[in-house]
């Protein structure tokens, strides 16, 4: 069943001034739950906008968001609900946080859904062990710790509110490869554990293709493509057209592909490509 | 060649140090480097080992505890000195070494573009006839000209950050350090402002030090250091560093993925050269192989 749905969503921003632009134009989009999807697109592609949209933060100007079942616009309750059902994690979480000590911090979400101490408190300690945010680390300001542990304590704020979509906007930007893989590790662990459907905003095509299972294409405030990471591969070129950049080693296999190897394109990880080798070597050297 | 900037044995630590020096935790520690004018250089190293430390002790922002850091022979620190003669020091070494920072919205003072890049030569004290100049130029040289009039924040990072280094630009430095200026930027930014800062390197033999954490960007150097823990641990061309791609994992960094295919391809017996930096050149190997 979908657990996220769009019908028709159009968002236009300064409508009436001769700013007006549309951010966002017909978007008909659905998601099954337990998806990990990656959407891309470079910026002004709308990107922000149609995440904005999906717990209310953003009013369409025309068309449905449907969250659960539930059109999240119906009414009060429904708005409400869907801001908890999901949870949006913004770019550059670390410069939210604002409470005394990271506890705080990560128990703010949970406090707001009106949830009992007891309650609260199993979140935000489950939510810190599964981003590896120590008792130490709860004790002490956000602003003791680095840069990595902030964003951490930032995520686990969100994660702590169990959202059943859970959003993250650029999670691994401004991050050296170990951090971004170690953030990656803990996305795709959490979905694993969770079930929950997750949504990541990205640049990195080779993030994208270490994790994703879906990919949404967005260009020019449209949605372009929904569809499997190897699929969309297969339209590297567009893709690259599009202003966007295709991991090092898809483009090596388009290179080699324009010299006439018969290689497949749709290569995004370096264990494909060796494979992709082997087995053309095999038909190479039989030639 | 001149050398332009150099680290003598250079430490620095954001805590006190205190008696025992093996407890004081060190940001840059020992830290020699020579850098001529004209070069072209990246500076490697994860989140922590002190590359940004040492951006900021190459333009006086902060002072070796350690050591000195000269810049054109001048010592950006001196014992004892006087407030006044320090400032006057200060400014000096800035003129020389322009810093641009990685937060496009946190460099931006003017509320207009041009007025923007004016506001290092006005406070230079440099004459206004001289400063028109200087801004349209600058403007000019980073492809930001025709927005000289528009509102900054309603630019896109990558052109913020291209004002960003027009403004310095217009202090007429010999030396450009750019901390982790693409860290916040979307791949067409990122493009954007390495192309600016290659173009200002080789139509205005400008010295470029760049730090970051694309190895895309750092195989684009002339010359690449890699930091760890305070130190310099790796100091060569993108070919020497990037061979060796053990040593860089275990540093907490990555190679680019055409030089770890080629690794891999070694391994099943595809004998590719073990310095190929980019996609272009793996293609041109890989094909020649498979073809014999």
């Amino acid at each position: 069943m979908s657990i996220l749905k769009t019908e028709n969503l159009t968002y236009c921003y300064s409508i009436g001034t001769p700013f007006e632009v549309t951010a966002l134009d017909n978007a008909n989009i659905e998601i099954d739950e337990g998806e990990l999807v990656a959407v891309i697109g470079h910026t002004g592609s709308g990107k922000s906008t149609l995440i904005q949209h999906f717990n209310g933060l953003l009013k369409p100007t025309n068309g449905k968001v449907i969250v659960d079942g539930q059109d999240i616009w119906e009414s009060k309750k429904s708005l409400h609900e869907a801001r908890f059902k999901v949870g949006l994690c913004f770019q550059y979480p670390e410069y939210q946080l604002f409470e005394e000590t990271s506890y705080k911090d990560i128990a703010f979400g949970p406090k707001n859904m009106k949830l009992s101490e007891d309650e609260i408190d199993r979140r935000v300690r489950k939510a810190a062990e599964f981003v590896g945010v120590t008792d130490d680390m709860l004790a002490r300001s956000p602003f003791d710790l680095s840069g990595g542990e902030k964003r951490r304590v930032a995520i686990a704020g969100v994660m702590a509110m169990e959202p059943k979509i859970l959003i993250l906007d650029e999670p691994t930007s401004g991050l050296d490869p170990k951090g971004r893989d170690k953030i990656l590790g803990l996305i795709k662990e959490y979905r694993e554990e969770t079930g929950s459907t997750v949504m990541i905003v990205s640049h990195s095509m080779e993030d994208v293709a270490k994790i994703a299972s879906k990919v949404l294409v967005m260009n020019s405030s449209k949605v372009i493509s929904y569809d499997t990471v190897d699929e969309t591969y297969k339209r590297a070129d567009e893709i690259m057209n599009m202003g966007l950049d295709v991991p090092q080693i898809t483009k090596i296999f388009m290179g080699l592909h324009e010299k006439g190897f018969p290689v497949r394109t749709n290569i995004y990880t370096v264990e494909q490509g060796v494979e992709e080798i082997k087995r053309i070597r095999g038909l190479v050297n039989g030639l | 060649m001149e050398e332009i900037l150099r680290f003598d044995n250079v430490s620095f630590s954001y805590d006190e140090i205190t008696e025992d020096k093996a407890k004081t935790e060190y940001a840059v520690k020992n830290v020699s480097l020579s850098i001529k004018k004209g070069e072209y250089i990246a500076i490697l190293g994860h989140n922590g080992s002190g590359k940004s430390t040492l951006a900021k002790l190459s333009n006086a922002i902060l002072m070796p505890d350690e050591g000195t850091v000269y810049v054109e022979g001048i010592p950006t620190f001196v014992v004892g000195e006087t407030e006044e003669v320090e400032l006057e020091r200060t400014m000096k070494i800035r003129q020389h070494v322009g810093m641009v920072f990685q937060n496009p919205d946190n460099q931006i003072v003017a509320t207009i573009v041009e007025e923007d890049v004016a506001f290092g030569p006005e406070n230079l004290g440099v004459d206004p006839i001289e400063i028109r100049k200087r801004v349209d130029e600058s403007l000019k040289a980073v492809g930001m000209y025709e927005y000289r009039g528009h509102e900054p924040h309603k630019l896109s990072g990558g052109q913020k950050q291209r004002v960003a280094i027009a403004g310095i630009l217009a202090m007429q430095p010999d030396c450009l350090v750019l901390d982790e200026s693409t860290a916040m930027l979307d791949p067409r930014g990122r493009r954007e402002v390495m192309n600016t800062v290659r173009k200002l390197h080789d139509e205005l033999s400008m010295t470029v030090v760049f730090i970051t954490h694309f190895m895309d960007e750092a195989v684009t150097a002339d010359r690449v250091v890699v930091m760890d823990e305070g130190s310099v641990i790796m100091d060569g061309t993108p070919r020497e560093v990037f061979s060796n791609p053990e040593k860089l994992r275990s540093v907490g960094l990555d190679v680019p993925q055409a030089t770890e295919f080629s690794n891999e391809l070694s391994k099943i017996g595809l004998l590719m050269p073990n310095d190929i930096l980019n996609a272009d050149e793996c293609v041109t190997s890989l094909s020649t192989l498979l073809e014999e």
